[in-house]
């Protein structure tokens, strides 16, 4: 006997296609930013490309005060380069706990954002409804010795197309710190992935970031040199 | 006829007279020379930060001093200039906008206080271009900014060098910019040359995306009406809803406390100044007395009333420190007037330690009429308590007993 369709999936796996899925070996995508405060919002856009889960760049299109700001992600570490004063520099440690381009994501959640798969453990603890799809409910514990700021993770990831449509972050206390929440499922290329994606701090009323894909595209071929920050002045 | 007595007393023991007036006289000299210093001094911190820095009294938006912050700014124009013109008390409003950035030039980088300012407008408060040490000022539009002498010694930069400057706009902006040096200024203050760097507003403004917009209005008040009336007035004016008004001691409390502190010290020390006049007083008092007890038992004897001799020990010992005041006060005001000119410089560890306040070391006396007309008030206030003492004795007075003797 086979089960061709209803295969049992271990939650590691489920979390690493989805990531997988959102990934991609390369990718490149134009997103819309806008940043939510009480008394005023903010947009901006982007156009990032990335390779695998350790190189990233993101330009700055508008708005025309940042245009060519460019943001490069190696690994660990982060450069920016600032095109009014000509100039790239590689933020401390000490910044990058502080807000990326003035949203809600740290510069070290940027880099950070690897690990999901490898410095977790997963364990699924139910299945519920999230925007009217099936989804599981996966809880991501961290591993003794990895070196992640969460106390705990609560990812709900659905049935049919793998998208992390809602994330919860917790903190060592248990408290619920950040939440993302992913709708408007589209399709790019042959994948369904949520095109509207909000990043909310709990704990800070009337804030959020919203990221918007307008443009998600997988597995095309990317130079190596648009990730050095000899490249970012010359990024288009 | 009292007086006339009572100046003949004094003749007749014209040691004893002369003692008391120049132990009185001294006294008085000794403290408003104390006072003088001290109160110059704090008029001088006064002037020096207030008046020509922080403003007697400022207008923020409101929230802006607990917060402060860009959101907090509010808006400048000319609309709002006009308002505060019309105020009783305001002769100019002066704004300026101010952040914290990220200095930048090599390898150095260090966190500054960029105050956004109208080079000519500042003018107002002090004459600039006697604090530029290097340089010149710079117009309204220009890529120009000015060095306090601190920051320009840590990035050992000079006229004419560029430096950058990276930090959060308005609005979640990033701000970035790269400026020439075109001035170097000493502020007369460790504080500000250590952490201050001045940009045109206009050129801040384009910095932060922040278009017209300013954290602080400093106004520039009309000296002859008090900080507390111009306050007043503002407050009637200005919406509190959107507008706060701050006074120079709401703004900044240490210097207050620091002075009211000082000052406490100060009174102190004349006040045991006072208490060794108020014995050398009441010495010599006692002595006219007893001395003369025979004396005044033979007056009440032969019917002189002992109201009238009272009266008669209470103008000696005044005509006695009145002198001594008068004396004390013409002498001590050629000195005071010239440490007014010619103010003190403090050398040393005193200096030092007015520094780290973020004060002048120097202090120029302060030359007010109130300081030796309260003090001499005081000493004759007690030399009139110590009349007490006499007046006793001879309403006590048996003429008897006091002739025996």
């Amino acid at each position: 006997m086979s089960w061709p369709q209803i295969k049992a999936q271990t939650a590691t796996e489920i979390v690493d296609k989805s990531d997988k899925i959102a990934r991609g070996t390369t990718s490149y995508a134009e997103v819309k930013i806008r940043v939510v405060r009480p008394k005023w919002s903010k947009d901006m856009n982007l156009k990032i490309w990335s390779k695998g889960t350790d190189y990233s760049v993101s330009l700055v299109t508008s708005p025309a005060k940042e245009k060519g700001s460019v943001f490069l992600k190696r690994k660990t570490e982060v450069w920016n380069y600032i095109p009014s004063i000509e100039r790239t520099i590689k933020l401390p440690p000490s910044m990058m706990m502080q807000n990326w381009m003035g949203t809600d994501m740290t510069n070290d959640d940027l880099v950070k954002q690897s690990s999901i798969v490898v410095d977790y453990t997963h364990t699924i603890i139910g299945t519920e409804k999230v925007i009217g799809l099936d989804c599981w409910k996966l809880e991501l514990t961290p591993k003794e010795d990895a070196a992640v700021v969460w106390g705990k993770i609560i990812m709900w990831i659905d049935k049919t197309n793998y998208m992390q449509l809602k994330i919860e972050f917790y903190d060592e206390d248990a408290f619920l710190v950040n939440k993302l929440i992913a709708y408007h499922p589209k399709k790019f290329g042959n994948r369904t992935l949520p095109s509207k994606i909000e990043y909310i701090p709990v704990d800070k009323k009337g804030q959020k970031t919203v990221i918007e894909y307008l443009v998600w595209k997988f597995d095309l071929s990317i130079p190596d040199t648009y990730f050095t920050s000899n490249y970012m002045k010359r990024l288009r | 006829m009292i007086l006339k007595l009572a100046w003949r007393n004094l003749w007749r023991n014209k040691k004893r007279s002369l003692i008391t007036i120049s132990s009185v006289s001294i006294a008085v000299f000794l403290a408003v020379f104390m006072r003088s210093m001290q109160l110059g001094m704090y008029d001088h911190m006064i002037k020096n930060v207030v008046g020509k820095y922080t403003g007697y009294v400022q207008v923020h938006a409101k929230h802006f001093w607990d917060e402060q912050n860009l959101d907090n700014s509010l808006v400048f124009n000319q609309g709002l200039a006009d308002t505060l013109k019309s105020i009783q008390g305001v002769v100019h409003s002066i704004p300026r906008l101010q952040t914290f950035s990220l200095a930048s030039s090599n390898e150095l980088s260090k966190g500054v206080f960029i105050q956004g300012v109208i080079f000519e407008k500042e003018q107002l408060l002090v004459d600039w271009n006697k604090r530029i040490i290097k340089g010149k000022g710079f117009s309204n539009q220009s890529n120009d900014i000015i060095l306090a002498k601190g920051i320009a010694h840590y990035f050992k930069k000079t006229v004419g060098d560029t430096l950058v400057f990276i930090g959060q706009g308005y609005h979640g902006m990033s701000a970035a910019g790269k400026y020439n040096i075109c001035g170097i200024v000493d502020m007369k203050n460790p504080k500000i040359n250590d952490l201050n760097v001045f940009m045109p507003l206009k050129t801040v403004q384009e910095y932060l995306s922040a278009p017209n917009r300013i954290t602080n209005l400093i106004i520039d008040k009309d000296s002859n009406i008090s900080t507390e009336r111009v306050i007043q007035n503002l407050q009637q004016v200005l919406d509190d809803n959107v507008y706060e008004v701050m006074g120079w001691k709401k703004m900044l409390p240490e210097l207050e406390q620091t002075i009211l502190a000082d000052s406490v010290g100060g009174l102190l020390m004349v006040f045991i100044l006072y208490m060794i006049i108020t014995f050398g007083i009441f010495g010599t008092v006692l002595m006219m007395t007893q001395e003369r007890i025979y004396e005044l038992g033979v007056m009440v004897s032969i019917g002189m009333k002992k109201l009238k001799l009272i009266w008669m020990l209470m103008v000696e010992t005044m005509i006695l420190t009145l002198t001594g005041i008068i004396t004390g006060a013409v002498l001590v005001a050629p000195f005071v007037f010239y440490f007014h000119a010619n103010p003190i410089n403090l050398a040393g560890d005193q200096a030092q330690v007015m520094e780290e306040f973020g004060f002048e070391s120097t202090v120029p006396l302060l030359t007010d009429i109130n300081i030796p007309f309260t003090h001499g008030l005081i000493i004759l206030f007690v030399s009139l308590l110590i009349t007490l003492y006499p007046t006793i004795t001879i309403l006590k007075l048996n003429p008897v007993k006091a002739m025996k003797q």
